[in-house]
């Protein structure tokens, strides 16, 4: 909403500068973003009137005018293109020395051997309207020699206030200045209409027949009027700081008493509306042609205003083609009504219409202000379109007034809210200037009614913060707050220090958005079972991730695409899985994944660069899953849709799948060239936070025995598989397995391959005797041979 | 043999004076006084001498030896101290030569902003929780008093899944209603997370974050409240900055507040800044809750951790926070 100051105090007397206006308006909640210049645009400008026109000697496409700009002042010619100028009209007039909004200067010129001394100027020329007409006609009534700045009430500011939707009451000026008025102190505006005595006795028939979502539906039948008639500047101005179009006499009043008043207004040709005049709920499937030309077809659920043909306009939205008023316009029907916010709601959603007159009603129009406004508008076309008028003809429906309801409030209430006590006097006296009717009911209690035009006061909390932004915020004292300390629900489980450790190792965190592109994520992971968005914000951002590898996938190409060629990357964040046993179906996960390309170590003085590979990022994830506190954890080789085939692992924590690992593969990335892909992770990160703290283990200070096994094996075998085996009789005494080196080829047959386990005993209690090791060795390598066929070397 | 013996005198001196290093200086120890060395076998040889040649010649034998004994030691100590300072000299490391590893990685600045915030809150009792981000109309919205077809949502651009049944959550505020229902005041929650709607420009991400505060407990006010969100953001921006509580409009608080900052106090300079918004806990959301309004009050209040960070950092442009370039990533050590 922009708010004209020029208008605003017409409806406000204060001798506060708009600056201070701007501050107690913001204070009081009603916050203004800034406030805007309307300079004049253009210099020397001044009211004219066309005395003579005559043709040009040589030239047919012009004419000559001559013109006064004064009481028996000198009189210019002015030679000039449009035929509409005629003798007698009134125009702005740039005399030679005048200036145009583009900043050009009027100069003495000679058209076809005559001279002209200066420009009769269109609205466009003069930088204060759109359209590109001819010549601006003038009122007869616009004072002749006036400097047309003053004459147009420039310059101004206005007030752009960024109006929350509860005060639909502030859609108007009416409703900006009281707020006003509250906020300087000064005397609230008062509206004064006096009734428009009828001219004749027409009235066109209105049937209420959705009493439900209409409360009032006034109507007035305007005969003979002008629909040519020139909108007077003050008018159009008016429009225009308050970002209205100027279109037409007829249509400009009802736009003009719709910001003056916050009631939305229309027009019908009366010869075009069929019959009576129905309010009721569309037919389903009715076909309805939009002022501007939108064909709908109307659901049941939409309030209409309808003739005997159909519908004539959306309730409260916009209006029909078929009974718009145009220049052949001669008689009028003004509709003022007022449309329940549940009957309009969700309509410029349904026909994606977005309207002024949409906005007021959605959020609330005062009921006791539709006659009012019918009246005002008939005053300003008596005055602007001339016309006879008829009788207000208004009919009822469902009452607002009765929905509301007196709201009980009280000095305890009010300090229970605010932490202090306010005096009754100003709760009283606030309540009073805000338009509410205040009964005492009680000493220091009272019984409400909120004024006809706040929809937004239903209960005591509102009414104490109409006390509060009125004695002002920063009055309320602060206070520390006795905070009552209760048992914490939520575990700890962030698993944050885990996150540090990725940092200490050289990634760094990034963050993605949560919806990715389809067809990518079918790639990465085999099938698109993810959850699609109805309305994504971009073709590539179409359903939920169900992988945090996407993301990362895109910020190692962003920065790689910039010459980053090591990257580290790691992201934590929900995934989202359809789960039919989750809440709404959907498993939502958190997860911690990583990326690593280029370098394993960085080029230095002392250091060849190495690129990394599986066991670097593997490293990294045994590293993160250590500090996290897992000591069961298992790489399980196994294929994946996104990863290189034969460098793949799933992971488990215990018994639990918890993420999986891996190079990308070259169909994921879909990249034939590029044979350094990235290797990526994932885990879940209920894995980084394991349930059980730690417990302590007693620190054997016996004496430790290392053995070492060089055992021949097939090639394929896993590593692995031949540590699991040697721990699987749970051997007596042993404290580590580590493989120490793996060798193939040389002098080693070939399908094979050798691996060296070192093994390191030592009891707890007593000291182990090497014959004891050597039984369990005996044992060890027994198991080994038969479950594993891996044999000694040299045996 | 007084000739010889000077000779052997001169002889043996040089050769330790020559001597250049302790294995060398060894060897002509050996050569002289070992056990088959020159000046040995000469007083070995004194045996088979007559007493008066053998008590004339072994005076001047023991004095050459122990001259040449400390020579010896003289030259030793000489190499040794050489050796050291080689030693030394070779151990010396150019201590400006970058060390060896990885350098760390970062941080995202936001990971960075929320942390501080919940850390401040954590301070004050503060319990961090965490609720879905695909929610549902009743918490995203109905609960939180804002019925179907409400302006309000027009304030919210909302993106739909699943046949607009579900949603993602336009604001951390579900989390209120999600933490309520599940137990009964005093409650004392943060709640930071992500946020979506349905706007990308230069001033609006599709997703960004949020965090969410609720306490809800007996005789809970605004006086308390302003007072909380003063002492947090003092702390916040670790300065003594001026701040305005102005009225604001909320569906799910009444009486509502927004907080600005004056960015000339903060040193950033353009005015009021708006920072985070709050209120009373609105009756309506109490009772959707299942919360006893009678009984109990509430404040609330909702901060961008975009926002905070922008200030805090001097970012911006809030895409940055998302592009993940990792040359801005590396500043937030």
């Amino acid at each position: 909403m922009k708010v004209s100051a020029e208008w605003l105090r017409r409806f406000v007397t204060t001798d506060k500068s708009l600056e201070d206006i701007a501050e107690a308006l913001t204070t009081a909640g009603l916050e203004v973003d800034e406030i805007e210049d309307w300079p004049v645009p253009f210099k020397g400008v001044v009211v004219a009137s066309v005395m003579r026109v005559e043709a040009h000697p040589e030239r047919s496409d012009v004419m000559i005018c001559t013109l006064v700009t004064g009481d028996g002042g000198v009189s210019y010619q002015v030679v000039c293109a449009d035929p509409n100028v005629s003798a007698g009209m009134r125009a702005p007039f740039a005399a030679v020395g005048a200036t145009l909004a583009d900043g050009r200067m009027i100069e003495r010129t000679v058209i076809g051997g005559v001279e002209s001394t200066g420009m009769l100027c269109s609205a466009a020329e003069l930088g204060v309207g759109m359209a590109a007409g001819g010549v601006w006609v003038l009122p007869d009534d616009a004072p002749v020699g006036r400097d047309f700045g003053d004459y147009l009430r420039l310059p101004d500011e206005s007030l752009v206030l960024d109006l929350t939707p509860n005060r639909g009451d502030c859609l108007g000026m009416l409703g900006v200045a009281r707020e006003v008025a509250l906020a300087v102190g000064s005397a609230p505006p008062a509206i004064e209409q006096q009734p428009i005595a009828p001219d004749h006795d027409e009235r066109r028939g209105v049937t209420l027949s959705a009493p439900q979502a209409c409360s009032v539906y006034c109507t007035r039948v305007v005969t003979d009027i002008n629909s040519q008639c020139a909108t007077p500047p003050w008018i159009s101005e008016r429009l225009r700081r308050g970002e209205i179009g100027s279109i037409s006499g007829p249509v400009d009043i009802t736009n003009y008493v719709m910001l003056a008043l916050g009631q939305p207004m229309h027009a019908f040709d009366a010869d075009k509306l069929v019959g009576g005049i129905d309010v009721r709920m569309a037919h389903a499937g009715e076909p309805f042609v939009t002022l501007d030309q939108q064909q709908l077809t109307l659901a049941a659920e939409t309030l209409v205003i309808a003739d005997a043909q159909g519908p004539v306009a959306i309730a409260g939205v916009i209006g029909g083609q078929r009974t718009a008023v145009t220049e052949s316009t001669r008689n009028i029907v003004f509709e003022s009504a007022c449309f329940k916010p549940a009957a309009v709601a969700g309509q410029g959603r349904r026909y994606k219409i977005q309207t002024d007159s949409l906005h007021r009603f959605e959020r609330g129009v005062d009921p006791a202000m539709a006659e009012t406004a019918i009246e005002y508008a008939t005053a300003l076309c008596q005055q602007i379109a001339g016309g006879r008028t008829g009788p207000v003809n208004r009919v009822d429906g469902e009452s607002i007034d009765a929905a509301r309801s007196p709201i009980k409030l009280d000095s305890g209430v009010i300090e229970r809210v605010l932490g202090q006590s306010i005096e009754p006097e100003f709760v009283v006296d606030t309540l009073k200037a805000l338009g509410l009717e205040v009964h005492q009911t009680a000493p220091d209690a009272w019984s409400v009614l909120a004024p006809s035009w706040r929809y937004d006061l239903e209960i005591a909390a509102d009414l104490i913060e109409e006390i509060a932004r009125v004695y002002g915020y920063e009055r309320i004292a602060t206070q520390n707050a006795r905070v009552a300390l209760t048992e914490p629900v939520n575990k700890l489980t962030d698993p944050k220090p885990a996150l540090t450790l990725l940092v200490g190792r050289g990634y760094s965190e990034i963050i993605t958005y949560s919806f990715v592109d389809s067809e990518f994520q079918s790639r990465l992971l085999g099938n698109d079972s993810a959850l699609a968005l109805d309305n994504p914000i971009a073709n590539n951002m179409d359903v939920m991730r169900r992988t945090l590898w996407i993301g990362l996938i895109e910020a190692y190409q962003y920065n790689r695409r910039r010459d980053q060629h090591t990257v580290r990357l790691y992201e934590n964040g929900l995934c989202f899985e359809p789960e039919p046993t989750a809440e709404h179906g959907i498993a939502q996960t958190e997860k911690v994944a990583a990326l690593i390309a280029g370098d394993a170590t960085p080029a230095s003085w002392d250091v060849k660069a190495r690129s990394v590979d599986f066991f670097d990022a593997k490293g990294d994830l045994e590293a993160l899953l250590a500090a996290a506190g897992q000591q069961q954890v298992r790489f399980e080789a196994k294929e994946h849709p996104g990863l290189k085939s034969g460098r793949s692992a799933r992971i488990w924590c215990a018994d639990e799948p918890v993420g999986w690992i891996g190079q990308l593969s070259n169909k994921t990335l879909k990249s034939s060239k590029d044979n350094n892909l990235p290797y990526v992770f994932e885990v879940n990160s209920s894995s980084l936070h394991p349930a059980r703290g730690v417990r302590y283990q007693q620190i054997s200070d016996q004496p430790r025995i290392t053995r070492d096994l060089a055992l021949l094996v097939a090639e394929d075998l896993p590593a692995g598989r031949l540590v699991d085996c040697v721990w699987s009789n749970n051997p007596e005494g042993l404290q580590t397995v580590d493989v120490v080196d793996v060798y193939k080829g040389g002098d080693l047959e070939s399908g094979f391959k050798s691996v060296a386990l070192r093994l390191i005993f030592q009891a707890k209690t007593s000291t182990l005797t090497n014959n004891q090791v050597d039984n369990v060795i005996y044992d060890i390598t027994s198991a080994l041979a038969t479950t594993c066929g891996a044999y000694l070397r040299g045996t | 043999m007084a000739d010889s013996l000077e000779k052997l005198r001169s002889e043996a001196l040089a050769s330790i004076a020559e001597a250049t290093s302790v294995e060398a200086l060894d060897a002509t120890r050996v050569e002289l006084v070992g056990k088959k060395g020159r000046i040995t076998q000469q007083l070995r040889a004194l045996g088979q001498m007559a007493p008066e040649e053998r008590k004339r010649l072994g005076a001047e034998l023991n004095a050459l030896k122990q001259t040449v004994d400390e020579e010896l030691k003289n030259r030793r100590a000489e190499l040794e101290q050489a050796r050291e300072a080689e030693r030394a000299r070779q151990e010396v490391v150019d201590v400006t030569l970058p060390g060896r590893g990885r350098a760390p990685g970062a941080r995202h600045p936001l990971s960075l902003t929320r942390e501080r915030i919940e850390a401040l809150f954590a301070q004050r009792g503060f319990e961090i929780v965490h609720g879905p981000e695909v929610e549902d109309d009743f918490h995203n919205f109905e609960a939180l008093n804002v019925p179907p077809d409400h302006p309000a949502r027009a304030m919210q651009d909302t993106f739909y899944l699943d046949g607009a049944k579900l949603l993602l959550r336009t604001h951390t505020s579900p989390v209120q209603i999600r933490t309520m229902t599940q137990r009964q005041p005093p409650i004392r929650i943060v709640a930071p997370g992500r946020v979506y709607r349905c706007d990308s420009d230069r001033t609006h991400s599709p997703m960004f974050h949020q965090l969410e505060g609720l306490y809800v407990a007996e005789n809970v006010n605004l006086g308390q409240l302003r007072s909380e969100l003063e002492s947090f953001l003092k702390a916040f921006f670790e300065t003594d900055l001026r701040l305005r509580f102005r009225p604001s409009y909320f569906p799910f608080t009444e009486p509502s507040a927004e907080v600005d900052i004056d960015g000339d106090s903060l040193g950033t300079g353009r005015g009021w800044m708006e920072v985070l918004g709050c209120g009373m806990v609105h009756p309506n959301v109490l009772s959707a809750a299942g919360v006893d309004s009678a009984r109990y009050t509430g404040y609330a209040f909702g901060m961008g951790i975009e926002r905070l960070a922008m200030l805090r950092y001097g970012v911006g442009d809030l895409r940055q926070f998302f592009t993940n370039d990792l040359r801005f990533l590396r500043q937030f050590v």
